[in-house]
């Protein structure tokens, strides 16, 4: 009997080896790059970002100022720098509630199904018909103007998208046997859902939040811009872009320099969620 | 002793009734097989034990487990029996497994949420579990993820957390159905030890005799909802007692002579929402009489060992001593 039942031995499986592809390298890089401007910009950045200059008003990139200066004789460089950190911070605060709650409330509203996810289903319709940045700038109006009224709207709004995500995700892998499994285990439904859905349903969630970091710094750059984000004189890259559009045709540098750092940014973060989302599939 | 007893067993999805007025016991470390073509209700019996069914489906009849009524216990309780007195496993072990634990957690995680086990008393556990379904090199596979196992090794990683609670009935619901042919008669020898070692009574649905034939102390023969013919293995196998479960044996390849056509049972089952009036086996059965047609036959005894719910079962009894 006992020889049946042995069974040829198994190889151990080979450890899989952490294989990254050079967009996501880069994507590292670059957001490696802004992470070390938000924590010290006082070291990199080679003027104060808020020091007025009056002998260099308007200076074309230079030697002395690599990105120019700007209307106030303040260096574009040191404000682009500084500015990491408040766009940084926009970031991260404007979806972590949202990343959080979102996918708290999406696990529920998935497994528990019925009554609260008809709600819920209501809930998203009335909110995908109103253009999520009207959404946030109605409320950031009805709230005032300012980063932390700013976090408030964004998240009170974004954390639908990453509700639906996770429910949708949560539905089908609570179809899947290993679900039925856990019950027939006699778990609970609190142990199912978080400790074995969730962590099959998470990769989607992280991979948006990625794209949603750089939506956020856009989405914060264009309040910053329209005056009710980051207030001047905070170095914030949309506020950067502000000042500088009445200087477009005569110092274009004044809006360039901030600009392709918003691109940069988003591009990191792109990359790197794009780098993640092929590692989370190959596992 | 009886552990599990059936009584009128009925599951009711809209109109349709899938399974209809099922009675069957169970004795302590006994083997019964569950046999019956796809949609006879099998699978359906078994998880409305565990009252694992959605609510669409309304259950009614007695479930008495050990002298408690299943279908009565709150859901809490039924929670305590699900893993711990009643465990199942399913057919496809690539998919019952979770893909991102490791099948150390998967087994721990049971013996914590059951019996309060943990750290390296659990870890100790967990190896010998997998010791005991005949996993080589337990201790160093405690920390392998799903994917690193073959289908059979999954199926056995599956045994073993489903008996980390220790529990006294395991429904196999086709555990065997997608492996290949070695690999299921290794399953089914582990449940056959695992019954004999651990005083574990196994019930294993498939559509499949003669891994009843081989396994089972007992079988059960369910078409379109019913139990049709209930019995012993010997019996079931020498002196079928009904028509349905003689067609059945005579599709079974290797009964009659080399390079033969199989006889197969002609027609289709039928649908769960246009059932016949009379015996549900009625319009594909050779046997059919009129009686037949127009009320269900009782499952009545025709031997100690043997009950039948078929209005000719003699007749088929001869046609089978003659063939």
């Amino acid at each position: 009997m006992s020889d049946v039942l042995a069974s040829p031995a198994v190889a151990r499986a080979p450890r899989r080896r952490l294989s990254v592809r050079a967009s996501t390298v880069a994507g590292l890089l670059i957001l490696a790059l802004f992470l070390a401007c938000a924590f010290a910009p006082d070291l990199i950045a080679p003027y104060s970002p808020t020091t007025f200059d009056f002998r260099s008003l308007l200076k074309p990139p230079s030697a002395a100022h690599l990105f120019g200066t700007d209307n106030f004789g303040r260096d574009i460089l040191s404000r682009t720098i500084w500015a990491a950190r408040i766009d940084l911070e926009i970031a991260v605060f404007s979806t972590v509630f949202a990343a959080v709650f979102g996918t708290f409330a999406g696990c529920v509203i998935g497994y528990v199904g019925g009554w609260p996810d008809a709600i819920f289903r209501r809930i998203v319709d009335v909110f995908i018909t109103i253009p999520f940045i009207v959404l946030v700038i109605a409320i950031v109006a009805v709230l005032g103007p300012g980063l932390n009224n700013m976090y408030i709207a964004i998240g009170a709004v974004n954390w639908i998208i990453y509700a639906r995500l996770m429910r949708a995700e949560i539905q089908s892998q609570a179809r899947l046997d290993y679900a039925a499994a856990g019950r027939v285990m006699g778990y609970g439904a609190v142990r199912i859902v978080f400790r074995h859905l969730l962590p099959n349903a998470i990769s989607p969630i992280v991979v948006y939040w990625m794209t949603d970091m750089a939506l956020a710094i856009l989405l914060g750059s264009s309040l910053g811009y329209l005056g009710l984000g980051a207030q001047p004189p905070t170095a914030e890259w949309g506020v950067l872009i502000a000042d500088g559009k009445n200087f477009m045709t005569t110092a274009w540098w004044m809006s360039i320099f901030p600009g392709i750092a918003i691109v940069l940014a988003g591009t990191g973060f792109s990359l790197l969620g794009d780098g993640l989302a092929g590692w989370l599939r190959r596992r | 002793m009886t552990i599990l007893q059936l009584d009128d067993l009925t599951v009711r999805i809209g109109a349709a009734q899938p399974v209809d007025g099922v009675n069957l016991s169970i004795a302590a470390s006994e083997m019964l097989g569950i046999v019956g073509e796809s949609g006879s209700g099998k699978s359906l019996t078994m998880k409305s034990v565990l009252r694992l069914l959605p609510d669409a489906a309304k259950v009614s009849g007695r479930m008495l487990w050990q002298g408690r009524d299943l279908a009565a216990l709150s859901e809490a309780d039924m929670r305590r029996v699900r893993g711990r007195e009643i465990a199942m496993i399913f057919q496809e072990p690539m998919t019952a497994l979770n893909p991102v634990l490791t099948v150390g957690l998967q087994i721990t995680e049971s013996l914590a949420a059951h019996l309060d086990m943990r750290g390296a008393a659990a870890s100790r556990r967990a190896v010998e579990l997998l010791d005991l379904v005949g996993i080589p090199d337990a201790k160093r596979r405690l920390g392998s993820y799903p994917h690193e196992f073959s289908g059979g090794m999954r199926q056995r990683v599956m045994i073993a957390i489903s008996l980390a609670a220790g529990p006294k009935l395991l429904l196999a619901d086709e555990p065997t159905t997608a492996l290949d042919v070695t690999i299921q008669d290794q399953i089914l020898k582990l449940l056959l030890r695992l019954r004999d070692e651990l005083a574990m009574a196994v019930i294993l649905v498939t559509h499949d005799l003669g891994v009843v034939a081989g396994t089972c102390d007992r079988v059960a023969v369910m078409y379109a909802g019913r139990i049709m013919e209930a019995g012993s293995v010997e019996a079931i196998f020498t002196r079928p007692s009904h028509a349905y479960t003689l067609g059945l044996l005579r599709s079974l390849p290797g009964s009659q002579h080399a390079r033969q056509r199989l006889d197969g049972i002609a027609g289709m089952p039928p649908a769960p929402g246009a059932l016949p009036p009379g015996c549900r086996f009625a319009p594909r059965c050779g046997f059919v009489a009129e009686a037949c047609q127009t009320a269900i036959p009782p499952l009545v005894a025709v031997a100690p060992d043997q009950q039948s719910a078929c209005l000719r079962a003699d007749d088929v009894r001869v046609e089978r001593v003659a063939a």
